[in-house]
């Protein structure tokens, strides 16, 4: 009788039960993070992974772009609208509003990501060097990328006070960390350290989906502006003017240009955009469900930047005459796949900018033939009736930037020519009647440190005004 | 290692204590009313697990240790005896039926049975009578009402819903608040395991007509030796098992229907005379100008002449149907119980229906006088239809209060009408007749649960069992969209497929020692055990749309394009030690403790394994020598009982820092760290106690019971925020706490007794007060609720609702708390904390009256001091959505000034909140139910032994029956789920049904 004891005591002791690692449970679509990125081709899906986040809509995917346009004189909300962004709209951002929130939580946790791919510890290999290489210079591009919209919109602009309070560095997770904000200079440096490293690392050139070394020089030369280094802005932008190998799209171009869903490998305009395709993109979320007026259809062009446009100006084609709650206004067609199954990608850096940036940088250091001929190529180019610009002085500047105006509405950058530039936002009737006119002293100008930050992180202070 | 050594050395010490003399002892057992002889009882050696059964013949015959003192007699629906043994050597016992003395009955404990005057826990029993042959489809949702400090709420009248079970209150806030199933001693996986079905329920595969009895455990004593998943309760399922003798086929078979249960008037609603009405005279209450009326009332189709009753159109009387056959019986070394099952039930509401097939195979063999053999083995097969819930177009009860009485249902060719065009037809949402005939959404879960037992007696004392138990489904999900209307129109035809395969196996390995010192007079009974679990789950979805322009065709292959593929998993292990010890001294005092350590794969890596611990006592009055002499006691006891248990119903994998893939780019895979985890994270930690009494009279004609507890938890999983800046939010931390305390009444008494009329009435009540104790995050609303230290749960965070203004019809509001002043606009008015979605007190009033073959039994359910909280007011009151029906409850709209009532003017298009969350949209959720009421007749023994029945039975039974509200503003049935949230689910439904049953 006993064998039978035996026999049970045995299965009970040896099946499954003390089996080492029993309670060892992994998740079936995650792995360990200390131990995600091993090998080169593990390093390349986590930069897929950061560009992804990337896309989200609280960043680039949709709220870095509006509040761009929104909070200066391009884009105006339709009273009759989904509720989204009228805090900005209305000039009202507090320390609990969502977007600011969003854009802070959303940009860190680029950065922590960043980070993971930049400390691999990927061992050195001639087969895989060239490609791990470009997967850490498109990984400090993008910490850069980060904390330079950190810095535009959660502190003072550099070209007001290059010393103010900036935003908190890190180069490396530590989940117990509470971290203070650094100098606006210390920030901007680190920024530019990243972008050069960057840059020395890259060679491949795969599609506008990713980022290349022109890409980091391009970038760079958008800091430089924004600092105000204008020679070192026309050293980089001309560096990708002569030798990105990327070109101009024309005018008979340009409509299919922007109706294209997909990214590009030949090399015309788009020098970055981030990929929405019909397998991973942001839904109703996207940038262009907002403008689409067979979407929320809330965001609407503002009437003078219509204005600006010659009736032959081929940008003219992406406003679209219609009536909402009652009024007459101008919808916006640039982003046409808002209701199609590949989405429209969002465009990160065009070749147009860069040219731009270089002409203006020509103009600041007193070559203004240089600043006509970079800034008539778009003209040119977007109305070819237009026999180009002429003018000089402070009315050449003026040309320069309604060019940029134009050129690059609905892309998000008006508003940070009105930062770097420290100029009064005239928002026209089109805007709320409190927040026509937004001075430069104006706090809301700059986010407040959200208040998920002040609660968690005594270190941190904020913004004056909120 | 140091597991089998420890497991070997209790062996060894267990062993040295055992040797002793022996007697036998021959008799025989009989039916004490027919004296017919009783096979299959079982004859046990007071105090040990030593025991036999009766023969065919009712004779036993039974070898004993010499210094044994008493045998105890129990056989299945006879009441237990105890006979002395002392200088006797044979012995005849006649058994008579009933329940015998309910302090001496053999419960089922947390792994095995024990007297019931050895526990010194608080748990329940509910036997199979009170199981069978209720028009339920599963056994949690036939619990209701008949276990004290149990609490079991039906959130939806679709059949084969899942039903939440809180015992002794709500003990968690972000983990599982729901008890542990523990059916033949396997721990099973229960719950909602569907990701496309509005509600399924894991435990409708179990045929409740199967189960001899369900335990119900409530305090530490009872529970805590199941250690981490203890702190909700726990609920034992033990199924039914033959019995040697002659072999019996026993049918049970019931058909019925169901219709609308209550339904209160206020909650129906407008015909389109009403509500065109009602609409105009919004335009009008809003200043528009005739040309404007007649445009929109013309869309409306104020002369159509259509007036459709959609609730009419949606319900039906469904079928209600169930039919039970099993075979029982065996001899002396074999024994068998096998059962076939099927249950049919329609819902009073269209395309929502519920279909069971079961079988089920219980046998034992005994393999030689020490060693047992065993199997339990059942499967079953769901088929369940289920609309779309909530505020779905496709859900048939949105349409409803969403459909307009002026939109057509037919064409003019009585074909179902589609057309979008115009307001008469149905521009947006969905003809739900339409959508009932052409789609389909239906679940099949095919479920095989069982298993293999060995039991060997290593000594005449000690006893090793071991188990090894499956509980595994496979479950189907197809929903169907035709191309043509409804969800499924703008892809051209939809199909969603989603499967579901979870394999969860339980090995139990256990040494019960029972020992008998000082002459029997101290008996200590210890078990030892080791257990392993291991759960994995599987998922797999899919979803093609653009189908061929037929209505013919929905299988997946023929539609075009793949638009979804997902596969994943989730797996969770649990291994455990375990042991319980009891000293039971005269049958007076008794002490028990209980040990248990689990380790789990959801505990992180710092905190993977946890002690777990109980003490109870109990002192059985009714033994001692001074209690003796009150004859109208009969039996007595007090008992009290503290420990520690967990709560480890946490996310299967949250504790772990992981980098997820999954963040796709440019059609390439992409991953990122995406959970910051928490090496430390892990169980919920609850420290019951509990007191009570047990009490029998007058020959236990009355009996009482009654608890007191109050159990602590902490360590409670909350977010702690964490700076956004290091790239995450927040981590969960075991961080918070809560109390739940309460009392637990459960009375019976036996008030007539004749020979030819008996009256047993009784019934139980539970109250329970739950408070927050630590909220180290600070107080925050959540929802409809705010979440406080020193608060209910529960509690609700709403404005109050002051009434309307009789001069203007405005709505208003109190500005604050102190009601002193108030506001016509909405977000003047603050918000406060305001009773709780927790009822205050549950329980039920249980009669059952028995006149020669006739029986009449009834309860009511009843449940008082919660308030329920309409989830779609805001739509469905005044003019806020003037383009949807409104409950009748807006006919008494002010009107004109003067006007004295509490719903406001009607205005179309109306923005000032007026129906939007507010006290004037918490209705009181009291209740009384007459939840089950049976008539019944009993075939006389005369009769059943001419036609050679062995007994034989009729009754009509109606369940939820009638319902008795307070408030009579509600506009639903107050029985909303434990968030007392009302969201256009599909109603209670009251089942009539006719049924018989017999044995042969």
């Amino acid at each position: 009788m006993n064998k039978i004891f035996f026999v049970l005591f045995f299965l009970s002791v040896s099946i499954g039960a003390c089996k080492k690692g029993f309670l060892d449970r992994e998740p079936y679509t995650a792995v360990p993070v200390a131990t995600a990125i091993k090998t080169v081709e593990e390093m390349g899906a986590a930069v897929n992974g950061v560009y992804a986040s990337l896309r989200g809509a609280g960043i680039y995917g949709r709220t870095i772009p509006i509040m761009g346009d929104l909070m200066a004189d391009n884009v105006y909300i339709s009273t009759q609208n989904s509720g989204r962004y009228t805090v900005q709209n209305n000039y009202s951002t507090t320390v609990v509003t969502a977007e600011p929130d969003g854009i802070w939580t959303g940009l860190y946790s680029v950065i922590k990501n960043a980070n993971l791919i930049i400390n691999a510890d990927i061992p050195a290999s001639p087969l895989t060097d060239v490609a791990r290489d470009q997967f850490r210079g498109e990984a400090l591009t993008m910490r850069a990328w980060a904390y330079f919209d950190l810095a535009r919109w959660f502190a003072k602009p550099f070209t007001v006070d290059a010393n103010a309070i900036g935003v908190p560095i890190l180069l490396d997770f530590d989940q117990n960390a509470k971290p203070s904000r650094e100098s606006l200079a210390d920030v901007y440096a680190r920024i530019l350290a990243d972008l050069n490293q960057a840059f020395s690392l890259m060679t491949q050139t795969k599609s506008s989906a990713y980022i290349t070394k022109y890409v980091a020089r391009g970038l760079q030369a958008r800091v430089y502006q924004h600092m105000g280094d204008w020679s070192k802005a026309r050293d980089a932008a001309l560096d990708v003017v002569t030798n990105s190998g990327f070109t101009l799209v024309t005018a008979s171009g340009y409509v299919s240009y922007w109706r294209n869903p997909a990214p590009l490998t030949n090399k015309v305009e788009t020098m970055f955009e981030l990929s929405l395709d019909a397998a991973n993109n942001n839904g109703t979320n996207a940038l262009a469900y907002i403008y689409d007026p067979a979407g929320y259809g809330d965001m609407l062009a503002t009437t003078s930047l219509f204005n600006l446009h010659t009736a032959t100006d081929v940008r003219r084609n992406f406003f679209v005459p219609g009536t909402r709650a009652g009024q007459s206004v101008f919808y916006v067609s640039k982003y046409a796949n808002g209701n199609s199954v590949d989405k429209d990608d969002v465009k990160m850096m065009r070749l147009s900018e860069i040219v731009l940036i270089l002409a203006e940088a020509y103009y600041r250091l007193a070559d203004e033939t240089n600043a006509r001929l970079y800034l008539n190529m778009i003209a040119t180019r977007r109305d070819p009736s237009f026999t180009g610009y002429t003018s000089t002085g402070t009315q050449l500047l003026e040309d320069i930037l309604n060019e940029r105006r134009k050129e690059l509405a609905f892309e998000g950058f008006r508003f940070q020519d009105f930062q770097r530039l420290n100029l009064v936002i005239d928002r026209g009737a089109q805007a709320p009647a409190a927040a026509r006119t937004i001075t430069t002293d104006n706090h809301r100008r700059i986010q407040p440190i959200p208040q998920s930050e002040l609660d968690a992180n005594p270190e941190i202070g904020q913004n004056a005004g909120y | 290692m140091m597991r089998k050594l420890f497991l070997l050395s209790w062996l060894c010490c267990i062993a040295a204590i055992a040797m002793a003399q022996t007697k036998t002892i021959t008799g025989k057992v009989t039916d004490q009313k027919t004296g017919t002889p009783l096979p299959g009882v079982s004859i046990s050696v007071k105090g040990t697990q030593l025991g036999t059964t009766s023969k065919e013949d009712g004779s036993f015959s039974i070898t004993i240790p010499s210094d044994s003192r008493a045998l105890v007699f129990s056989y299945l629906g006879y009441g237990d005896e105890e006979r002395s043994i002392e200088r006797v050597n044979s012995l005849n016992v006649s058994l008579s039926e009933g329940e015998g003395r309910k302090l001496d009955e053999v419960v089922v404990v947390a792994y095995g049975t024990q007297q019931k005057k050895e526990i010194t826990g608080a748990s329940t029993v509910v036997k199979s009578k009170d199981i069978a042959n209720i028009p339920r489809t599963s056994v949690d949702q036939i619990l209701q009402g008949k276990v004290a400090g149990l609490q079991s709420i039906t959130p939806t009248g679709q059949p084969g819903a899942i039903q939440q079970i809180r015992i002794r209150g709500i003990g968690s806030i972000t983990a599982g608040a729901a008890p542990l199933w523990v059916v033949d001693g396997v721990p099973v996986n229960t719950g909602d395991f569907s990701r496309n079905t509005t509600t399924t329920n894991a435990l409708s595969g179990l045929n409740p007509n199967d189960i001899e009895s369900v335990t119900v455990l409530k305090d530490a004593s009872a529970t805590s030796i199941y250690g981490s998943r203890a702190a909700n309760g726990v609920i034992l399922v033990t199924t039914k098992k033959g019995k040697a003798g002659k072999s019996r086929i026993r049918v049970d078979s019931e058909v019925g229907f169901s219709e609308l249960a209550n339904y209160p008037d206020n909650g129906k609603v407008l015909n389109a005379a009403q509500w065109l009405e009602l609409t105009r005279e919004g335009l009008v209450n809003v200043g528009a100008t005739q040309a404007q009326i007649d445009n929109i009332m013309n869309g409306y189709g104020v002369n159509s002449g259509v007036d459709t009753d959609w609730l009419d159109l949606v319900t039906r009387r469904g079928g209600q149907q169930q039919l039970n056959v099993s075979a029982s019986g065996g001899n002396d070394k074999t024994t068998y119980f096998l059962s076939l099952g099927y249950f049919k039930q329609e819902a009073p509401v269209i395309a929502s229906d519920f279909k069971r097939y079961s079988g089920t195979l219980n046998l034992t063999n005994k393999f030689s006088e020490r060693f047992n053999i065993g199997t339990n083995l059942s499967i079953s097969s769901v088929n369940q239809h289920t609309p779309s819930g909530g505020g779905a177009f496709a859900n048939p009860i949105d349409a409803v209060y969403f459909l307009r009485p002026t939109q057509n249902p037919y064409n003019s060719d009585g074909t179902l009408n589609i057309s979008r065009v115009g307001n008469v037809n149905f521009p947006a949402d969905y003809n739900p007749l339409y959508i009932a005939e052409n789609d389909d959404k239906s679940m099949n879960n095919l479920k095989i649960f069982g298993n293999i037992n060995a039991e060997l007696k290593l000594l005449k004392n000690l006893r090793f069992t071991s188990r090894y138990g499956v509980d595994y489904f496979n479950m189907v999900e197809n929903v169907y969209n035709n191309p043509f209307h409804g969800d499924g129109r703008n892809a051209g035809g939809r199909i969603a497929f989603n499967y579901t395969k979870v394999f969860n196996w339980v090995f139990t390995n256990q040494l019960n020692f029972r020992q008998g010192f000082l002459g029997e007079d101290l008996i200590l009974d210890a078990m030892v055990g080791y257990e392993a679990q291991e759960s994995k789950e599987k998922n797999v979805d899919a979803r093609k749309e653009g189908f061929p322009p037929t209505l013919e065709l929905n299988a997946p292959t023929v539609a075009a394009t793949p638009a979804l593929f997902i596969g994943v998993g989730a797996d969770f292990a649990f291994e455990s030690l375990f042991s319980n010890m009891s000293l039971n001294y005269k049958n007076k005092y008794v002490l028990t403790g209980s040990f248990r350590r689990d380790g789990s794969s959801r505990f992180g890596i710092n905190n993977r394994y946890g002690h777990f611990w109980s003490v109870g006592a109990a002192w059985n009055l009714d033994q001692e020598e001074f209690m003796k002499n009150i004859s109208f006691i009969s039996a007595a006891k007090i008992r009290g009982s503290y420990g520690v248990n967990g709560n480890g119903d946490l996310a299967n994998y949250g504790w772990r820092p992981a980098f997820s893939y999954g963040f796709n780019y440019n059609g390439q895979p992409g991953g990122t760290f995406n959970q910051i985890g928490n090496i430390d994270l892990t169980w919920e930690l609850n420290k019951p106690f509990n007191i009570g009494v047990d009490l029998a009279l007058f020959n236990n004609r009355i009996n009482l019971t009654v608890d007191y507890y109050n159990r602590k938890t902490s360590d409670l999983l909350l977010n702690r925020p964490l700076p956004p800046s290091i790239g995450f939010t927040g981590t969960l931390q075991n961080v918070g706490a809560m109390k739940n305390s309460g009392i637990e009444v459960t009375f019976e008494a036996t008030a007539v007794r004749t020979r030819n009329l008996t009256w047993v009435t009784g019934f139980n009540f539970s109250n329970n007060k739950n408070k927050i104790t630590r909220l180290p995050g600070g107080e925050f609303p959540d929802g409809s609720f705010y979440r406080k230290e020193g608060k209910d749960f529960q509690s609700f965070y709403v404005r109050q609702f002051a009434g309307v203004d009789p001069q203007t019809g405005d709505p208003l509001w109190y500005v604050d708390a102190t009601k002193q002043t108030t506001t016509k606009i909405y977000t003047d008015a603050q918000r406060i904390i305001y009773s709780s979605a927790s009822p205050k007190y549950f329980g039920s009033f249980n009669n059952t009256l028995t006149y020669k073959d006739f029986s009449l039994d009834f309860q009511f359910y009843y449940n008082f001091g919660n308030h329920v909280r309409d989830q779609w007011a805001g739509s469905l009151l005044d003019g806020q959505l003037p383009s949807a029906n409104k409950y009748a409850i807006n006919l008494r709209r002010w009107q004109k000034p003067g006007d004295i009532t509490d719903v406001p003017k009607y205005q179309y298009n109306v923005v000032n909140s007026s129906s939007s969350f507010s006290t004037r949209v918490l209705y009181k959720g009291d209740f009384i139910r007459l939840r089950n009421i049976t008539l019944g007749y009993r075939v006389p023994q005369s009769i059943l032994n001419r036609i050679g029945f062995a007994s034989g039975q009729f009754y009509v039974r109606g369940f939820n029956f009638f319902t008795k509200t307070f408030d009579e503003r509600l506009t639903f049935d107050p029985e909303t789920g434990v968030q007392s949230l009302a969201n256009l689910t599909i109603p209670l439904s009251r089942t009539i049904t006719f049924g018989l049953n017999f044995e042969f």
